[in-house]
């Protein structure tokens, strides 16, 4: 340990940091006092649905990652191409080519 | 059951214009087993550009390809959990093309979607998704993937 590094227990902050921080990844913001005075504020980065937490947390860890946040959910699409030729898809497909 | 879905960008395609195999694609989507719907930065550029294309040829109207833009670019930057290239994967992209004998688009989507295979542990099922059949069989090759479809 560096002399100048301060070691705390528990005891001295406001909540237990370990819950602290799984609040925050819930989404809520969290303030820890230490000694009874405000010291760190943890702030979310995203809000995780809960059944999927585990798995966008694993996502969000992975460099190159940038998370959804919304459903992918979409309705039927009604547009159509008009007139003879490729669909969208064989498109990307020559696109390639 | 948790599921990781990775599309193509033939598929997502189809998620926006109603042609051949929409219902499939918007079923994947749909899905509620499904944890988060993953894809490469590089299926954004290739989908505008299809869209892009049907407007110069008179596919579909400007306007409609205007507001096609906004809607995709939404969902894409909101919606999806969408993937960087990073320079390393290029390297990788590369190789798995010339290994692969797949084109280079193929193998960057191959990588971008195989570096999700950190989170595939706490997944039950991770499945690759394209309507490109050279793409598929390479992705099957790789035996990383609970299914692929094609």
């Amino acid at each position: 340990m560096k002399p100048d590094q301060q070691t705390y227990t528990v005891k001295e902050f406001s909540v237990n940091p370990s819950r602290a921080i799984h609040r925050a990844l819930q989404g809520v913001e969290v303030t820890i006092s230490l000694r009874g005075v405000p010291a760190v504020r943890l702030v979310p980065l995203g809000t995780f649905r809960d059944a999927s937490e585990e798995v966008l947390l694993n996502l969000a860890a992975t460099p190159g990652f940038q998370v959804a946040q919304l459903s992918p959910r979409l309705p039927m699409p009604t547009l159509q191409l008009s007139g003879p030729g490729p669909s969208a898809a064989e498109m990307i497909l020559e696109d390639r080519r | 059951m948790k599921k990781l879905v990775y599309l193509d960008s033939c598929v997502i395609a189809k998620l926006f214009l109603l042609e051949d195999r929409s219902d499939e694609a918007i079923a994947l989507v749909n899905d509620p087993e499904v944890v988060s719907v993953l894809t490469s930065d590089l299926s954004f550029v290739e989908v505008c550009g299809v869209f892009s294309r049907a407007a110069a040829q008179g596919r579909i109207t400007m306007p409609q390809c205007q507001a096609f833009l906004a809607k995709f670019r939404e969902w894409f930057l909101t919606a999806t959990t969408h993937i960087s290239i990073r320079l390393d994967q290029i390297t990788m992209a590369g190789a798995a093309a010339i290994d692969l004998g797949i084109r280079g688009a193929d193998a960057l989507h191959l990588v971008a979607a195989t570096s999700a295979l950190g989170a595939a542990p706490v997944v039950d099922a991770f499945i690759f998704v394209t309507y490109d059949v050279k793409l598929a069989k390479a992705a099957r090759d790789t035996g990383v993937f609970t299914s692929v479809v094609d």
